[in-house]
């Protein structure tokens, strides 16, 4: 079945609550994402573009096609902009986006990620970083991170206020990564995708890759849970407050849940419906006539 | 030592908090985990080699 386009698609609409609050109320301060963007953003971009286009290989249509293929399609699935895609010679699998829409917005992806993931697994990484892109993380997070810097200027308490602050942020950073990895689901529009590409961050390779179990996976993270006394809350808790990503296991359960929740199946249901109507109205296409 | 290579490939902007901002990236388990190396943080021990063999073949 081909997947379903979302045309008209706000970040809002797939936002977890958490990142979709703190965004909502930065966007109450007028000026200063325009300021971030515009200056922060724009230095960092150009710094970026001189060192993807003389070191990385860009992508496109003459250039791994295959892979700009599966980038068109993700675009064309969250109605995003195209940006630029390099790949780069790295040994630790991953990617990565300013996460901000300037004038040269880009990803770029790792040669050993590549290495690593089947085709529809590697364009949901794609779309995780279009996930960054649509909702903009760079502009607000980096907002944010400023203010925690200034609150941390405060005197006699800034410091305190400033580390009080600074675990609500990164409790928002985590967060984000959700909402990218719910992005990644729009448009592999299967939940075992996404959650295949947590499970081979963890602990894949090629050579382990046709043995592996996406749901045993997701079952570790009953595990986890089942770990549940004062002590370990405390460690569980210690070992998440500085990530910048939620743990894999709660990130493959978290897709998982979601993909079955009223609010994924409503967004989709919409969405098939709206691009069934218009493919039946179209007199080109034959498939409606 | 650290390659080109190593230098090249952590374009992070350091404000504040230095991972709340830019750029945003897919989350590897093992990326944030760095190893003193030398004096220097750098990557793991068994990645050396490998990432030198690729700069200086």
């Amino acid at each position: 079945m081909s997947k379903i386009p979302l045309l008209g698609l706000q970040a809002a609409q797939f936002r977890h609550p958490l990142d979709l609050e703190a965004t909502q109320m930065l966007q109450q301060l007028p000026g200063l994402d325009w300021l971030v963007r515009s200056v922060l953003g724009g230095m960092a971009e150009q710094v970026l573009y001189l060192e993807n286009i003389s070191s990385s290989v860009l992508v496109s249509n003459k250039q791994l096609p295959d892979l700009y293929h599966l980038l068109q399609e993700a675009c064309h699935i969250l109605d995003l902009d195209l940006p630029q895609l390099y790949v780069r010679q790295h040994p630790t699998p991953n990617a990565y986006t300013l996460a901000m829409r300037g004038k040269q917005p880009f990803i770029v992806v790792h040669t050993s990620l590549l290495e690593l993931l089947d085709p529809g697994e590697i364009q949901a990484v794609l779309a995780h970083e279009l996930g960054h892109l649509k909702c903009e993380h760079g502009v607000y997070l980096t907002l944010a991170n400023l203010l925690v810097l200034a609150a941390g200027q405060l005197s006699p308490w800034g410091g305190l206020i400033a580390k009080s602050l600074q675990m609500q942020l990164m409790a928002w950073v985590r967060c984000a990564e959700f909402t990218c990895d719910r992005a990644g689901l729009l448009v592999s529009q299967n939940a075992k995708v996404m959650a295949s590409v947590l499970m081979k961050l963890a602990g894949g390779s090629p050579t382990l890759a046709s043995q592996l179990n996406v749901d045993a996976f997701i079952d570790q993270a009953r595990a986890y849970d089942q770990v549940d006394n004062e002590w370990a809350t405390l460690l569980k808790t210690l070992q998440t407050v500085e990530l910048t990503h939620p743990l894999p296991v709660l990130r493959a359960r978290e897709i998982d849940r979601w993909a079955d929740s009223p609010s994924y199946q409503s967004l989709l249901q919409a969405h098939r419906y709206a691009h069934t109507t218009s493919a039946l109205n179209n007199p080109y296409n034959c498939a409606g006539t | 030592m650290l390659t080109q290579h190593q230098l090249s490939t952590t374009p992070t902007i350091v404000l504040g908090h230095k991972h709340a901002g830019f750029p945003r990236d897919l989350g590897n388990p093992t990326v944030g985990k760095q190893y003193c190396h030398n004096g220097r943080m750098t990557l793991p021990p068994e990645r050396l080699p490998q990432i030198q063999s690729t700069v200086m073949p």
